[in-house]
Protein backbone atom coordinates (compact mmCIF):
# COMPACT_ATOMS: atom_id res chain seq x y z
CA UNK A 1 0.00 0.00 0.00
CA UNK A 2 1.40 3.34 -1.02
CA UNK A 3 1.13 6.62 0.78
CA UNK A 4 -0.85 9.38 -0.79
CA UNK A 5 0.70 12.74 -1.56
CA UNK A 6 -1.38 14.26 1.22
CA UNK A 7 -0.22 11.67 3.74
CA UNK A 8 3.43 12.25 2.98
CA UNK A 9 3.01 16.02 3.33
CA UNK A 10 1.18 15.84 6.65
CA UNK A 11 3.40 13.17 8.16
CA UNK A 12 6.50 15.13 7.21
CA UNK A 13 4.97 18.20 8.87
CA UNK A 14 4.43 16.17 12.04
CA UNK A 15 7.98 14.86 11.99
CA UNK A 16 9.37 18.37 11.56
CA UNK A 17 7.25 19.62 14.42
CA UNK A 18 8.44 16.75 16.60
CA UNK A 19 12.07 17.63 15.79
CA UNK A 20 11.43 21.22 16.81
CA UNK A 21 9.97 20.00 20.08
CA UNK A 22 13.10 17.99 20.77
CA UNK A 23 15.24 21.10 20.22
CA UNK A 24 12.95 23.25 22.31
CA UNK A 25 13.03 20.78 25.19
CA UNK A 26 16.82 20.71 25.04
CA UNK A 27 16.98 24.47 25.11
CA UNK A 28 14.59 24.77 28.04
CA UNK A 29 16.60 22.24 30.03
CA UNK A 30 19.54 24.62 29.73
CA UNK A 31 17.81 27.89 30.56
CA UNK A 32 15.06 26.93 33.01
CA UNK A 33 15.68 27.70 36.67
CA UNK A 34 13.24 25.21 38.09
CA UNK A 35 14.59 21.63 38.33
CA UNK A 36 11.06 20.27 37.97
CA UNK A 37 10.62 22.06 34.66
CA UNK A 38 14.00 20.77 33.55
CA UNK A 39 12.91 17.26 34.41
CA UNK A 40 9.63 17.63 32.54
CA UNK A 41 11.59 18.75 29.51
CA UNK A 42 13.93 15.78 29.77
CA UNK A 43 10.93 13.47 29.71
CA UNK A 44 9.30 15.37 26.88
CA UNK A 45 12.46 15.30 24.85
CA UNK A 46 12.55 11.51 25.11
CA UNK A 47 8.87 11.29 24.21
CA UNK A 48 9.29 13.41 21.10
CA UNK A 49 12.41 11.50 20.04
CA UNK A 50 10.37 8.31 20.35
CA UNK A 51 7.62 9.84 18.22
CA UNK A 52 10.06 10.57 15.43
CA UNK A 53 11.35 7.01 15.59
CA UNK A 54 7.77 5.73 15.46
CA UNK A 55 6.98 7.81 12.39
CA UNK A 56 10.16 6.65 10.69
CA UNK A 57 9.46 3.09 11.62
CA UNK A 58 5.88 2.94 10.38
CA UNK A 59 6.61 4.67 7.11
CA UNK A 60 9.57 2.38 6.40
CA UNK A 61 7.57 -0.79 6.82
CA UNK A 62 7.10 -2.97 3.78
CA UNK A 63 4.10 -1.82 1.89
CA UNK A 64 4.75 1.84 2.55
CA UNK B 1 17.49 48.51 25.74
CA UNK B 2 16.40 46.01 28.38
CA UNK B 3 17.00 42.41 27.52
CA UNK B 4 13.98 40.12 27.29
CA UNK B 5 14.18 37.29 29.74
CA UNK B 6 12.18 34.12 29.34
CA UNK B 7 11.07 33.09 32.80
CA UNK B 8 10.16 29.53 33.69
CA UNK B 9 6.51 30.43 33.33
CA UNK B 10 7.08 31.76 29.80
CA UNK B 11 9.04 28.68 28.86
CA UNK B 12 6.39 26.32 30.18
CA UNK B 13 3.57 28.24 28.50
CA UNK B 14 5.48 28.21 25.24
CA UNK B 15 5.94 24.49 25.61
CA UNK B 16 2.23 24.00 26.21
CA UNK B 17 1.31 26.05 23.13
CA UNK B 18 3.76 24.01 21.09
CA UNK B 19 2.22 20.76 22.29
CA UNK B 20 -1.22 22.05 21.37
CA UNK B 21 0.00 23.00 17.91
CA UNK B 22 1.56 19.58 17.48
CA UNK B 23 -1.66 17.92 18.58
CA UNK B 24 -3.63 19.92 16.00
CA UNK B 25 -1.19 18.83 13.33
CA UNK B 26 -1.65 15.20 14.29
CA UNK B 27 -5.38 15.65 14.24
CA UNK B 28 -5.32 16.98 10.67
CA UNK B 29 -2.98 14.21 9.65
CA UNK B 30 -5.30 11.59 11.12
CA UNK B 31 -8.21 13.02 9.17
CA UNK B 32 -6.22 13.01 5.96
CA UNK B 33 -4.90 9.47 6.31
CA UNK B 34 -6.06 6.93 3.80
CA UNK B 35 -3.80 4.18 5.08
CA UNK B 36 -5.40 2.63 8.17
CA UNK B 37 -2.15 1.47 9.72
CA UNK B 38 -0.64 4.92 9.41
CA UNK B 39 -3.82 6.47 10.72
CA UNK B 40 -3.76 4.32 13.85
CA UNK B 41 -0.14 5.22 14.50
CA UNK B 42 -0.82 8.92 14.08
CA UNK B 43 -3.81 8.67 16.40
CA UNK B 44 -1.60 7.05 19.05
CA UNK B 45 0.94 9.85 18.69
CA UNK B 46 -1.80 12.45 18.97
CA UNK B 47 -3.03 10.84 22.16
CA UNK B 48 0.54 10.94 23.44
CA UNK B 49 0.72 14.69 22.83
CA UNK B 50 -2.45 15.08 24.88
CA UNK B 51 -0.68 13.39 27.77
CA UNK B 52 2.46 15.50 27.45
CA UNK B 53 0.36 18.65 27.20
CA UNK B 54 -1.41 17.59 30.37
CA UNK B 55 1.86 17.24 32.26
CA UNK B 56 2.82 20.80 31.31
CA UNK B 57 -0.65 22.03 32.16
CA UNK B 58 -0.40 20.49 35.61
CA UNK B 59 3.00 22.06 36.15
CA UNK B 60 1.60 25.50 35.29
CA UNK B 61 -1.58 24.91 37.26
CA UNK B 62 0.24 23.84 40.43
CA UNK B 63 2.09 27.15 40.39
CA UNK B 64 -1.02 29.21 39.76
CA UNK B 65 0.20 30.21 36.33
CA UNK B 66 -2.58 28.58 34.41
CA UNK B 67 -5.85 28.59 36.23
CA UNK B 68 -8.87 28.93 34.00
CA UNK B 69 -11.49 31.06 35.74
CA UNK B 70 -14.56 29.11 36.81
CA UNK B 71 -17.84 30.06 35.16
CA UNK B 72 -20.17 32.07 37.39
CA UNK B 73 -23.70 30.91 38.18
CA UNK B 74 -25.33 33.09 35.51
CA UNK B 75 -23.02 31.75 32.83
CA UNK B 76 -23.68 28.18 33.93
CA UNK B 77 -27.41 28.86 33.81
CA UNK B 78 -27.18 30.28 30.27
CA UNK B 79 -25.00 27.39 29.27
CA UNK B 80 -27.45 24.79 30.55
CA UNK B 81 -30.28 26.51 28.69
CA UNK B 82 -28.23 26.57 25.50
CA UNK B 83 -27.47 22.86 25.73
CA UNK B 84 -31.12 22.03 26.44
CA UNK B 85 -32.16 24.16 23.48
CA UNK B 86 -29.72 22.39 21.18
CA UNK B 87 -30.95 19.04 22.45
CA UNK B 88 -34.58 20.01 21.83
CA UNK B 89 -33.75 21.28 18.35
CA UNK B 90 -32.24 17.95 17.44
CA UNK B 91 -35.20 16.06 18.84
CA UNK B 92 -37.56 18.11 16.71
CA UNK B 93 -35.49 17.57 13.61
CA UNK B 94 -36.15 13.87 13.89
CA UNK B 95 -35.32 11.60 10.99
CA UNK B 96 -34.32 12.21 7.42
CA UNK B 97 -36.38 14.11 4.94
CA UNK B 98 -38.74 12.74 2.35
CA UNK B 99 -37.38 11.42 -0.87
CA UNK B 100 -35.04 13.40 -2.95
CA UNK B 101 -36.30 16.66 -1.72
CA UNK B 102 -35.92 16.93 1.96
CA UNK B 103 -38.42 18.02 4.43
CA UNK B 104 -39.55 20.61 6.78
CA UNK B 105 -42.29 19.48 9.05
CA UNK B 106 -45.10 21.28 10.67
CA UNK B 107 -46.35 19.37 13.64
CA UNK B 108 -49.60 21.18 13.07
CA UNK B 109 -51.94 21.93 10.31
CA UNK B 110 -50.71 24.72 8.16
CA UNK B 111 -51.08 26.61 4.96
CA UNK B 112 -48.16 27.54 2.81
CA UNK B 113 -48.29 29.90 -0.04
CA UNK B 114 -45.60 30.51 -2.54
CA UNK B 115 -45.40 34.06 -3.65
CA UNK B 116 -42.50 34.20 -6.03
CA UNK B 117 -41.73 30.54 -6.29
CA UNK B 118 -40.53 29.03 -9.48
CA UNK B 119 -40.95 25.35 -10.04
CA UNK B 120 -40.94 21.98 -8.53
CA UNK B 121 -42.93 21.78 -5.38
CA UNK B 122 -43.37 18.24 -4.24
CA UNK B 123 -44.51 17.90 -0.76
CA UNK B 124 -43.50 14.38 -0.25
CA UNK B 125 -44.94 10.96 0.07
CA UNK B 126 -46.09 11.01 3.63
CA UNK B 127 -48.40 13.93 3.31
CA UNK B 128 -49.20 13.59 -0.35
CA UNK B 129 -48.95 17.28 -1.04
CA UNK B 130 -48.18 18.29 -4.54
CA UNK B 131 -48.26 21.63 -6.11
CA UNK B 132 -46.64 24.19 -8.27
CA UNK B 133 -44.82 27.18 -7.06
CA UNK B 134 -45.82 30.63 -8.15
CA UNK B 135 -48.45 31.89 -5.89
CA UNK B 136 -50.38 28.76 -5.13
CA UNK B 137 -51.51 27.81 -1.72
CA UNK B 138 -50.90 24.40 -0.32
CA UNK B 139 -52.51 23.16 2.82
CA UNK B 140 -50.80 20.68 5.01
CA UNK B 141 -51.83 18.23 7.65
CA UNK B 142 -50.58 17.89 11.16
CA UNK B 143 -47.29 16.21 11.57
CA UNK B 144 -46.59 16.16 7.89
CA UNK B 145 -43.46 16.73 6.04
CA UNK B 146 -42.94 18.86 3.04
CA UNK B 147 -40.04 18.49 0.78
CA UNK B 148 -38.77 19.64 -2.50
CA UNK B 149 -37.18 22.44 -4.37
CA UNK B 150 -37.98 25.98 -3.64
CA UNK B 151 -36.76 28.46 -6.10
CA UNK B 152 -38.24 31.64 -4.85
CA UNK B 153 -40.10 33.06 -1.97
CA UNK B 154 -42.40 31.13 0.22
CA UNK B 155 -44.73 32.41 2.83
CA UNK B 156 -45.55 30.15 5.71
CA UNK B 157 -48.86 31.22 7.08
CA UNK B 158 -48.65 28.65 9.81
CA UNK B 159 -46.24 26.06 10.82
CA UNK B 160 -43.14 25.42 12.74
CA UNK B 161 -40.01 24.74 10.88
CA UNK B 162 -38.89 21.44 12.25
CA UNK B 163 -36.67 19.74 9.77
CA UNK B 164 -33.82 20.84 7.66
CA UNK B 165 -34.17 20.36 3.95
CA UNK B 166 -31.28 18.19 3.00
CA UNK B 167 -31.69 17.54 -0.67
CA UNK B 168 -34.17 19.92 -2.06
CA UNK B 169 -32.44 23.23 -2.04
CA UNK B 170 -33.95 24.74 1.07
CA UNK B 171 -31.71 25.10 4.03
CA UNK B 172 -32.76 27.29 6.84
CA UNK B 173 -30.28 28.22 9.49
CA UNK B 174 -30.04 26.35 12.76
CA UNK B 175 -31.89 28.98 14.70
CA UNK B 176 -34.99 28.48 12.59
CA UNK B 177 -35.60 24.94 13.83
CA UNK B 178 -38.59 24.70 16.03
CA UNK B 179 -39.50 28.29 15.31
CA UNK B 180 -42.26 29.98 13.45
CA UNK B 181 -40.52 31.05 10.33
CA UNK B 182 -39.78 34.62 9.59
CA UNK B 183 -36.61 34.40 7.65
CA UNK B 184 -35.06 36.12 4.71
CA UNK B 185 -31.70 35.20 3.40
CA UNK B 186 -29.81 34.21 0.30
CA UNK B 187 -32.07 33.78 -2.69
CA UNK B 188 -34.98 32.59 -0.69
CA UNK B 189 -37.27 34.39 1.62
CA UNK B 190 -39.46 32.84 4.26
CA UNK B 191 -41.90 35.01 6.01
CA UNK B 192 -44.54 34.01 8.47
CA UNK B 193 -47.86 35.58 7.68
Amino acid sequence: MQLTQTETWWVEECAKAEALMVKKCQMIQQVAQDPQLQQICRNLEQTHRRHIDTIASVTRRPGF
Amino acid sequence: MPQMVMRDRDLAEDLLFSEKALSERYNWTTLECQNLQLRNTIEDLEHDTHLTARSIYEYLNQRGWYRPRMADQQTVSWFNQAISSIQNDVRQVGGAGVGAGAAWGTGQQGTWQTTVGQTGYDYGQQTGFAGQAGGQQVTGQAGGQMGGQVGGQAVFSQGIYAQQATGGGVQLPQWAYGQNIDYQGGNTEYRRT
